[in-house]
């Protein structure tokens, strides 16, 4: 990895306990991660390992009980709710395993959703969204809803969202659990191609080797600390 | 706002049915509290133009000392006077005094009631409650028109002579002959039980008080426009020890049950609201957890939730325009429509309304006021149970709304 590369998000030691009916659950137990600009990164790990956490964390969504999370130099969790969310507005891009979607939009007007947030006039935005669309082959679906589509032209509008405001990172938890292999792929390739052509960082969860296998940096996760941090590629 | 407009029509069943809820409570509002106004309208009219009038002029101590003394002259120019002030449309002077009618062996405590036979019609309605008979007819002496549950009483019919007894303004007992010409079936207890009318001439002979009355009763225009009338009238005459007294102070106890029936009618209609209210705030409540989910995405794309907070409002804002303009519509046309179709009813009912001093109808009316009460209450109520379901999307948080199923 190149000296020169830009650190977009910097974890220092964070950990994090739920209380789960009082019981207290460590799902994260202090784990300190450095994402740099173009990382294609998965973290990976087993069920309850603390991926999501982890994600949720580093995505502005979720406070850690302990140690720091820095965004581009400045410290996350010291912000207020309101810049929280247009932080995540301006710079993250969200993919969650499922359900991804508002149902009652189009998938052009979910691609334009965060655009609309952010104030795009409705021409530029429409061009743009619909653009990206096309870029992610699934243009002639601009104009159905969400639940007139497969899951993996879901998942696709998903991505095409996340990356909608030109995001600094995007975070990705899980995104092919609820594909088949075919679609997942496809998917994969998809995000492979936006990290080699707009130099987009990916961040992404996976427990499925099929996917481990194509980071091209791995994390791996255990009982919510790193027990492996590899170079693939 | 897009949004909350698709919203709505996502979940058909349950819009359908807020808005049902909000329709239907605006419309029972709207009609409840138009039946109350419009029969308060109708029983007002109807009980003033039977006997008492919407004002009378009286003696200023009549009111509470009721007797002989407490009268006044009735000179052509005081009821030019009267006549004069606008508003007022008709006049008609009276004589009230308490007496014993006799018939045979049989005798009674009746109310005199000496009324001008010429001008009396023009301001009420006793002319037209005539059973048996007729009328007191101008310059006709020594005849009286009786009610006629106490002709019934007295077992005396239309064309039996009967003798009155009364004491004069001079002190003196006074007893004339008079033959019925008239029986009466007003439904109001006073007349038909007790009254006894006869005109002006006879009463001021029978009483030795010739040329003095009570009242004198005055018909108005426009009821709506009572108050401002009695006021010109009081202005008119105040250096007079007359007073002018509206219905509500010639018939208090009236006055009080139409009140006693306003509040029960407010009562319900309290409730009605409350159940609306928790209804609306169910339903509202319901599609918002339902959408955690959805909310949740909305807010970790980087949505702030006073922008959701405001989609959300408009959701309910929309909801509760179109069960208003739905319910005050339906309302309105059946409001109407029993304005100008009154229901008469009869059996227990209209005795029991007749106990507390009401007609057998109900009608109703689309006066502005209606309208106006409908359309604040339903919807300061909505927007109360908008509050809740928005205080929750303000304090949603992303992951709880990812995370809820
Ligand atoms: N909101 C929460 N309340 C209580 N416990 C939680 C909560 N979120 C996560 N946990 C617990 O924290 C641990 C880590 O959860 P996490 O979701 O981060 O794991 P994961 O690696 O994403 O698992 P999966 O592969 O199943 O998604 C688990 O034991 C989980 O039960
Ligand atoms: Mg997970």
């Amino acid at each position: 990895m190149s000296e020169t590369r830009q650190v977009i998000i910097q974890a220092t030691n964070v950990k994090k306990t739920y209380h789960d009916n009082g019981v207290p659950v460590q799902a994260v137990r202090g784990i300190s991660l450095t994402i740099y600009q173009g990382d294609f990164l998965v973290i990976a790990g087993p069920s309850g390992s603390g991926k999501t956490t982890l994600l949720n964390m580093l995505g502005a969504l979720d406070p850690p009980t302990e140690g720091e999370v820095i965004f581009e130099g400045e410290p996350l969790y010291t912000k207020t709710r309101k810049q929280l969310a247009d932080l995540r507005l301006e710079k993250i891009g969200f993919v969650f395993q499922a359900y991804n979607l508002i149902p009652v939009l189009s998938a052009l007007e979910n691609v334009e959703f965060p655009m609309m947030l952010k104030g795009i006039p409705e021409k530029e935005r429409r061009q743009r969204a619909q653009a990206i669309l096309t870029d992610l082959g699934i243009g002639d679906l601009a104009h159905k809803r969400p639940n007139e589509m497969s899951g993996g032209q879901q998942q696709r509008v998903a991505v095409a969202r996340a990356i909608g405001n030109n995001p600094t990172v995007v975070l990705a938890d899980e995104p092919t659990a609820n594909l088949d292999s075919v679609t997942g792929n496809a998917l994969l390739d998809l995000m492979e191609r936006m990290n080699r052509e707009k130099h987009i960082t990916f961040v992404f969860s996976s427990h499925d080797p099929k996917v481990i296998q194509r980071a091209r940096r791995l994390v791996r996760l255990r009982d919510g600390v790193i027990v492996e941090e590899e170079v693939q590629k | 706002m897009k949004i909350g407009w698709r919203n709505l029509w996502r979940n058909k069943r349950r819009t359908v049915v807020t808005i049902a809820a909000i329709t239907f409570a605006t419309a029972v509002f709207m009609f409840t509290r138009g039946m109350q106004y419009g029969t308060y309208e109708v029983n007002i009219r109807e009980i003033t133009r039977l006997f008492s009038g919407p004002l009378q002029i009286q003696h200023r101590d009549y009111q509470d000392t009721p007797n002989l003394f407490h009268s006044f002259v009735l000179s052509d120019s005081l009821v030019q006077q009267v006549t004069t002030v606008p508003g007022v449309r008709a006049v008609t002077p009276r004589v009230y005094t308490e007496g014993l009618i006799a018939f045979n062996h049989n005798s009674m405590g009746v109310t005199l009631i000496a009324v001008d036979p010429r001008t009396e019609p023009q301001v009420t309605t006793i002319h037209q409650k005539i059973k048996q008979g007729t009328f007191l007819q101008p310059g006709h002496r020594w005849e009286i028109v009786a009610g006629e549950k106490l002709l019934k009483n007295l077992n005396a019919a239309v064309g039996d002579t009967v003798v009155l007894l009364t004491q004069g303004f001079d002190g003196s007992m006074g007893n004339m002959k008079f033959t019925i010409v008239g029986s009466l079936r007003t439904g109001a207890r006073e007349l038909d039980q007790f009254g006894v009318f006869m005109a002006l001439p006879d009463a001021w002979e029978l009483l030795t008080m010739a040329g003095r009355v009570h009242a004198l009763v005055v018909d108005v225009d426009n009821l709506k426009r009572l108050y401002a009338t009695q006021k010109a009238l009081q202005k008119r005459l105040q250096k007079t020890p007359l007073v002018v007294l509206n219905w509500e102070e010639l018939l208090p106890e009236f006055k009080q049950g139409m009140e006693l029936d306003n509040l029960s009618g407010l009562l319900f209609l309290v409730l009605l609201v409350i159940v609306v209210a928790f209804g609306i705030l169910n339903t509202l409540l319901m599609s918002i957890t339902e959408r955690f989910r959805e909310f949740g995405i909305m807010l970790s794309v980087g949505m702030t939730n006073e922008r959701l907070a405001v989609v959300v409002f408009w959701e309910g804002i929309f909801l509760m325009l179109i069960g208003l303009l739905l319910g005050v519509s339906i309302a309105g046309v059946v409001n109407y429509y029993v304005q100008l179709h009154p229901i008469v009813f009869g059996g227990e009912l209209a005795k029991i309304s007749e106990e507390y001093g009401f007609l057998p109808v109900l009608s109703n009316t689309v006066e502005p006021r209606v309208w106006i009460q409908t359309i604040v209450s339903i919807g300061s109520i909505s927007l109360l149970a908008l509050v809740y379901p928005l205080f929750k999307v303000l304090h949603l948080e992303p992951l709880k709304g990812l995370r809820y199923t």
